[in-house]
């Protein structure tokens, strides 16, 4: 197991007047090769749960194993950074270094990497979220466009070979295009490199899209932990936490409700499409 | 990040009580006469009449008490400094003695007396903060420093600089920890023992965060000027500082107090 958390709970500001409650019993784990969605209202807690994972936040109660090693004790702080790898909302906003290369190249500085290794990890990492190493390793960060900016504060991430990469909203501001580049590059890191993803975000469609596994938190707690198809399946549920389901799963919902005989999780273009004509078919024959 | 939450020096308790209630300027032009007070004072007696003062509007404006305590604590290593020179190095008649060092009477007395001014200053002005909001203060700080206009002093200016900066603060000490987390993750470690280490990695702060500055404040000029703002002059407000008959009486009353106390302490 990757990543196991058991019973956790998370106070801010624990033995103030301003004491708010951010988690509550939170128990999951996360096995190698997943690509986990994280979704829940504004304030349930994701990014508070998120921090757990690389040791940014202690638990008040409970404990987080990494690799079945407990964070804070068993397992330095480092190589829990070095396996975790986080990418923050607005990563861009972390870069400071004069050269993408440098910024890139910070992260595995701090892990004590040899120069001549450095070299070839940027070089991976820039491939990873589809930026040519030689037009782009020499330019200023603060030159490239938003889109760009974000993967390469990606790569300063990736660069570091974690074992796990969370991503808090990694696509929110983006318009459609750096979006879907963003995207693309996420399925392919977990298909093709087997790298465990948890993705948070508030794109429903995106979620049911890209996750093999889906988490729904409300209120500090775990609501549902299930398959896309049977978490989104409980349309009547989300909708009263405050979350949407995908586009493809309200139009079956409404066609369903209209009389045709449709099945009602699925998020493929395609998948849809025949679902629907088949449906149509067997009303009409 | 644990320090910036803890810290209640500065910080403005909601609340509706009458002291939260009375006029900004009222509040500061006390506040001053409150500090005058102090260091005209030069007997415990004097001291404790202030403190009674003080515990009364404490429990007026129905602050809790670990919050001024909270305020206090930053300030208990100055005291401590301040009480070990004057024990140790004032001259006068010897009452203790530690090994070389010998404690005074006088010392004793002026450094008691010293620390004592210096708790009661702290509880005051933060008296003031938590029971007025940044928005009041500045607003009551700008219209004293009106009369100043005449000798070219930008009162209107001063004003909206400290409501800006005030209204900022929040926001970069969240700023400051965001960007903190985001670089510990990526290995940087701000606690190292090695300086050089150390002040690399506060770089990697403080660049973004001067980036997130000056960006906010490229923002929030060009928000202010869609909105037509040009500076003070021929400006209307939407609060208008009145002050009440209960503030003429409660700002006369503590005047007659301050004075009373003063021909007390000085005997
Ligand atoms: N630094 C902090 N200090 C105090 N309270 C906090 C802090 N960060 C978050 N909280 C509170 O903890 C709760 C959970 O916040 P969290 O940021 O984890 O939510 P989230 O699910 O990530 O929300 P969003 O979708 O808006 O990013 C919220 O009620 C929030 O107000
Ligand atoms: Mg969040």
């Amino acid at each position: 197991m990757l990543i196991k958390l058991k019973n956790v709970n998370f106070t801010y500001m624990s033995n103030t007047p301003l004491a708010q409650r951010a988690l509550e019993n939170v128990s999951l784990s996360i096995s190698a090769g997943e690509f986990v969605g994280l979704i829940g209202p504004t304030g349930s807690g994701k990014s508070t749960l998120v921090q757990h994972l690389n040791g940014l936040l202690e638990p008040l109660e409970g404990e987080v194993l990494i690799e079945g090693k407990k964070i804070g004790g068993e397992i330095s702080p480092l190589l829990v950074r070095q396996k975790i790898g986080l990418v923050f909302q607005f990563p861009e906003s972390q870069l400071f270094e004069e050269t993408v290369f440098k910024d890139i190249a910070f992260g595995l500085r701090n892990l004590g990497y040899p120069d001549d290794e450095i070299e070839g990890r940027v070089r991976k990492a820039l491939a990873m979220v589809g930026l040519d190493y030689f037009e782009f390793k020499d330019r200023s960060p603060f030159t490239l466009s938003g889109g760009e900016m974000r993967r390469v504060a990606i790569a300063g991430v990736l660069a570091m070979n974690p074992s796990c990469l969370v991503l808090d909203e990694p696509t929110s501001g983006l318009d459609s295009i750096g979006t879907r580049e963003i995207i693309s590059h996420l399925e392919r890191l977990n298909r093709e490199e087997g790298l465990t993803i948890i993705l948070i975000s508030h794109d429903m469609d995106e979620v049911a899209h890209l996750a093999s596994r889906v988490i729904v938190m409300n209120e500090g707690k775990i609501e549902f932990d299930d398959s896309p198809r049977r978490v989104f399946s409980q349309k009547s549920d989300l909708l009263k936490i405050g979350l949407d389901i995908p586009q493809f799963t309200s139009l079956l919902f409404m066609l369903k409700e209209g009389g045709l005989d449709v099945p009602l999780a699925l998020f493929e273009l395609n998948e849809v499409k025949n679902a629907i004509v088949s449906a149509l078919e067997r009303r009409f024959s | 990040m644990k320090t910036f939450s803890r810290l209640t020096i500065g910080q403005y308790y909601p609340g509706e009580s009458f002291i939260h209630r009375a006029d900004p300027r009222l509040k500061i032009v006390l506040l001053l006469s409150i500090l005058v007070t102090l260091f005209i004072l030069s007997n415990f007696l004097g001291f404790f009449y202030l403190f009674l003062f003080f515990l009364v509007a404490i429990v007026v404006a129905k602050i809790p008490f670990s919050w001024i305590l909270r305020g206090l604590r930053p300030l208990i290593y100055i005291i401590l400094f301040t009480l070990i020179i004057h024990f140790f190095f004032t001259a006068g008649e010897p009452i203790a003695r530690f090994g070389p060092f010998v404690v005074t009477e006088e010392g004793f007395k002026n450094g008691l007396l010293l620390s004592v001014r210096f708790i009661l200053l702290v509880v005051g002005a933060s008296l003031l903060t938590f029971t007025t909001s940044p928005i009041e203060l500045t607003d009551g700080i700008e219209y004293l420093l009106t009369p100043l206009k005449r000798i070219k002093v930008p009162a209107h200016e001063l004003a909206m600089m400290m409501t800006i900066a005030l209204r900022f603060i929040p926001t970069l000490l969240l700023e400051t920890d965001r960007i903190m987390k985001a670089q510990i993750s990526r290995g940087a470690d701000f606690e190292s023992r090695n300086l050089l280490r150390r002040a690399k990695n506060l770089i990697s702060l403080l660049v973004p965060l001067f980036i997130g500055v000056f960006r906010r404040a490229d923002e929030l000029a060009l928000a202010m000027e869609s909105r037509c703002y040009r500076g003070g002059e021929g400006r209307t407000r939407l609060r208008v500082l009145t002050m009440r008959g209960k503030d003429w009486m409660a700002g006369m009353a503590t005047i007659l107090f301050l004075l009373s106390a003063i021909y007390i302490g000085r005997l």
